[in-house]
Order: structure tokens, then sequence, then C-alpha cells
């Protein structure tokens, strides 16, 4: 289990804070999704959870151990994470993108072995995109470039794995997609994700467990079908909608002004 | 096909570099010079001391050698910030390890003739790195763009140090000094190839052992902490090695420019950007190219041209008809 307890953060020399006493957990096997209206805090308490800022107050466990106590390695092998803008420096090969997941399992001097490529062509087999591999990852559609993400993120090999936005940039259609991947792969593999989106459909469709952060604290955290609500949505993201029930799924659609 | 490009860029080195002992300004019938080469390799004395043999193994031979040494740990080093800072137009001299060694060379030549060349550019250039360095880190943490605009800030700094020199010093030592900066090997010999190849050898081998981890280098700050490498310590390594060896490399032969930005680009363009492929290449495209270069640069007119025009003449149009052909999918997304 990911335990995030009483989390405060802000930056060197700015008063105010980006989280302040944020708490929840992220078990394995389980979709936990992070909803929140821009500048919420979103993208900070995914930094301060893989360990790249210092919060100033709380604490991070992972299976009961501290984020800041474990070594880079160390931690690389629990928790991986793929963060909200990717931009790619060089043209590699999706593959090669994919055994970059491997460093944290391999010395200073060596270069990934039959093995690291073994598990790398696994992770991309398990998303459905094994034929990509010898494709140039700047040349695939975003969606396939969110899988790849995701497969290095599997090849990293971490029981916990953070997601920042992974459908923000794609279409109606690789939204469902990476998602319904997303969903396979951690109720499959027992894995814990923890997932920010902006669309609380997805959420409510996804999600096996919501956090609500509204102006870097927790506003309400449950089952999403109790947590997302039109009262909630109004008070988080100021319009007006209404829920509809549709084949046993509720869908939150907004008023037309 | 990948096979074919990576045996032509393994192999060009010697086959331009055995064509090279052939060429010269002083005429040997390529007979001769075959003879002179078994006897140096058999150390079979058959033949006596003629000029001509002294010219092949004590001139010819130990230049290229030396050109061979000083490509690869330019090419090398340049591919090596290019995949650090992910910059495609950054080349070994970005941090102002150039314009330190151009200032340590003619604050020597102007002013303390017992003194060497050699020792105070080297000298000169790790302290404008280190200054480099410290300058981006004043900013906290040091990443990628404080690191180049550091770079940036401290060359300027010593160039105008330089120009100063330049302009008190009196006409002779002042083309002195400009030779210098344009780069040549007409003083390489045994010796100094042999500085130039321990100092090569301390600064690349630690890199092309760690090459893979370039690639993981090359992504963003964030996703290469959050795949588990100490970031900070890694490019701190990477820096230090390429460093050293360009700054071994310069203070043996002067600045020579262009081909520590131009070759490891064409190596990508020929074999692509995994740095655990591209790094050796550039070693072997970097020897080659530079020995290309001094045999044209000796052989070119009746005197030694200075290297470094010679690798700016050839290479920009090489570079211009490359980036027309298929420059763009090597650096845009």
């Amino acid at each position: 289990m990911l335990e995030v307890e009483g989390l405060t953060f802000r930056h060197k020399g700015q008063p105010q804070e980006i989280l302040r006493d944020v708490s929840f957990r992220v078990r394995k096997g389980e979709i936990t999704v992070l909803l929140g209206p821009n500048g919420s805090g979103k993208s900070t308490l995914f930094r301060c959870l893989v360990g790249i800022w210092k919060p100033q107050k709380g604490t991070i466990k992972i299976d009961g151990k501290s984020v800041n106590s474990l070594t880079y390695k160390e931690r690389a092998k629990r928790i991986s994470y793929v963060p909200q803008d990717h931009e790619p420096s060089f043209p590699y090969k999706v593959l090669e993108i994919v055994l970059m997941g491997r460093v944290s399992h391999l010395g200073v001097f060596s270069t990934p072995g039959d093995k690291d490529l073994l598990i790398a062509k696994r992770a991309l087999e398990m998303l459905g995109i094994g034929h990509l591999g010898e494709k140039t990852y700047t040349k695939v559609s975003g969606g396939e470039r969110q899988l790849t993400l995701l497969a290095r993120a599997i090849a990293q090999g971490a029981s916990y794995v953070l997601l920042d936005e992974p459908t923000s940039h794609l279409d109606f259609k690789n939204q469902w997609t990476v998602l319904s991947k997303i969903r396979e792969f951690s109720h499959n593999e027992g894995k814990g994700v923890l997932i920010s989106l902006h669309d609380p459909n997805l959420a409510l469709f996804f999600g096996d467990w919501v956090l609500v952060l509204n102006k870097g604290e927790i506003v309400v955290q449950g089952a999403p079908s109790e947590v997302i609500t039109e009262d909630l949505i109004e008070e988080v993201y100021g319009i007006k909608v209404y829920s509809i029930k549709t084949n046993g799924f509720s869908v939150i659609v907004p008023y037309v002004l | 096909m990948k096979r074919i490009k990576t045996s032509f860029i393994i192999l060009s080195p010697f086959a331009i570099g055995l064509f090279s002992l052939f060429i010269g300004t002083y005429d040997i019938p390529p007979i001769t010079v075959i003879k002179i080469l078994f006897q140096g390799i058999t150390n079979y004395n058959g033949i006596s001391n003629i000029p001509e043999k002294a010219i092949i193994l004590d001139i010819r031979l130990p230049r290229i050698l030396m050109a061979a040494t000083v490509g690869a740990s330019l090419a090398g080093s340049g591919a090596v910030l290019q995949g650090l800072l992910r910059n495609p137009l950054v080349d070994p001299y970005i941090l102002g390890i150039s314009a330190g060694a151009a200032f340590g060379c003619a604050i020597t030549i102007g002013f303390l003739p017992s003194w060497s060349v050699q020792t105070m550019a080297f000298i000169f250039g790790l302290l404008a790195v280190s200054l480099t360095y410290m300058v981006a880190k004043s900013q906290q943490e040091i990443s990628r763009l404080p690191l180049v605009l550091s770079g940036v800030i401290v060359s300027a700094f010593f160039t105008a140090l330089v120009s100063i020199v330049k302009i008190l010093v009196d006409p002779h030592k002042l083309q002195g000094i400009i030779f210098w900066t344009m780069g040549s090997f007409s003083l390489s010999d045994w010796r100094n190839f042999k500085i130039a190849l321990i100092g090569t050898i301390v600064g690349i081998l630690p890199i092309v052992l760690m090459r893979w981890r370039l690639n993981v280098m090359s992504l963003s700050e964030e996703e290469a902490y959050a795949l588990g490498v100490n970031v900070k310590r890694d490019r701190m390594i990477f820096i230090l090695f390429s460093t050293f060896s360009v700054a071994v490399a310069t203070s043996t032969c002067g600045i020579i420019g262009w081909v520590g930005l131009m070759v490891p680009h064409i190596v990508r363009m020929m074999v692509g950007p995994e740095h655990s492929v591209l790094l050796p290449l550039s070693l072997f495209g970097g020897a080659a190219f530079m020995i290309g270069a001094d045999t044209l640069s000796r052989t070119f007119v009746g005197f030694d041209v200075p290297v470094g025009i010679i690798t700016a003449l050839t290479g920009a149009p090489f570079f211009v008809y490359l980036m027309r052909k298929k420059g763009k999918e090597t650096w845009e997304s």
C-alpha cells in the first residue's frame, strides 16, 4: 500500500502552501483517480510522491517504507511515474524508450541484456503494441506514445504507477483505449495506479477510488459513484451540472448556458 | 543496411589513415612507403635510414594518429554533451572550454614565453568549465538551460580577455595566438600523441562504459529521476570526463571547431540516436573526419593551413547537404 499522511508542501521562500494536510492511500490492484481543476496541486502531489520535491510536513510510505529513506534504485523499483508533458529529445525507437525503464535494475556500466529486452517486449505485448517496437517514438500517434510510456513504467517493475494526466492530449477513442489498458494492467497484475484525470465521467467509469483535490486540499474521497455528485462538481469546478443514469452508469452533463 | 553503415564508419578511419600515409608535400613513391611501413612493422633493418623513413614514421604517422585521437575525443565529447543537454546544437566547447584554453594560450604566448602553452591551455580550459558549473549552480538546481547559458557567459568573458591580450601583444605573437586558436596538427610528434592518447583514454573510457545511460540522461530531468537515476551525480561524471578529454585534446593541438558538433550529427543520421551505438561510432567517425581534414590541411597548398579552417570549410557544405536530404527527422519530433 502507498500511504500518504498529512502531506504539506510549499516552494522554498514562498508563503502559500500548494498542498495542505493531504492524506490518502493507493491500494494494489486498484485505480485511484485524482480529480481536480488546473492549479489544484495534482502535479505537485505526484512530484512529492516520487521524491522529486521534499514536503515540509507529512509522511509518504511505500509498503511501510518511507520514500525519502530509499536509494534512487530502491525507490524506482517500487514506484514509477509518467510525467504530464513528455518532450522527447531524440527520435528513439519505441523499444529503446521502453528499455530505459530498466535502468534501475542495471549497474552504472551495464547495457540492457536479453532479460531486459524480454521484459520490455513483454510490456509492449501486454498493452497490445508489440508491433510498434521498431517504430520511431516521435512518429507514432499520441495514444501509442502514452502506451509506450506506460510500457516503460511496466518494464520498470514497480508495484505502484503514477500517471499524470495521461489522456489530456488524446482524442476521444484513444482516451478510452489507453484507460482500458491501464485498468487491465492494474487489475490483472495487481498494481496500484494513481492517475490524474480531467473528465469526471472517465473517473466515474475507470476509478476504483476517487480523490478530489481543490486548492491543495482533499475535499472528499471515496467510491466514484458516491463522491462525484452535482454539488461536488459545482463546488470544485464552479459549473452547474446534472447527473443522469444510463445503462447503470452515472454521467455528468453540464447545463447548457 | 545498418550493419553496412556501421562497418563503413568503423573502417573509415583506418582506410583514410592508410591513404593519408601515402600523400604529403614531400613526394615519396608509394612503393617506398610500403617498404618503409613493412620495415617499421617487422623491425627488419633492410633499408638504410633514408629521410623518407623519418618522414613516414616520425612525421606522417604520429600526425595521423594524433588527428585520429583528437577527432575521436572531440566527436565523443560532442555526442555526450548533445545527449546530456538534449540539444543537437551543442558542441564540446559549449561549457567554455575553448575560450578558457584560448586565454591560457594567449597570455602564455603574449607574456609568459618561458611557460608551456599546452599546460596553461589545459588549466584555463578546466578553469572555465568549473566557472560555468559554479555560475549555473548559483541557481540552486543545476539544470540544462542555466548550464548552457552559463557556458555562453563564461565563453564571452574569456573571449573578451583574449581580445585584450591580442591588442596588447606585438604582431608576431598575435599571429601565434591566432594560429593556435584555429587548431593545427603541425607540431605532432610521438610525445604529443602519447599525451593526447592517454588523455583521451582516461576521459572517454568511462563514458564509453556508461554510454547506455546517456539515453536516460537525455530524457527530461524528472523522468530520469523517476526511472531511478541520480541525475546530478551522473551529469557531473559525464561532464567531468568529457571536459578532461577535450581539455587534453585542445591543449595539444589548439581549438578545432565543427568536428564535435557535426560528427555526432552525421552518425546519428546514419544509425539513429541510441547512445550505446552512437557514442562508439562517433569516436570512429570523428577520427576519420579529422584525419581527412588534416590530410587536406597539409597537402592543399604549400604550407600547413590551420585544420580548423578546413573542418569548417568542408564541414559546413556537407552539413547543409545532409540537412536538406534528411535532416529534419534527426531532431524534430
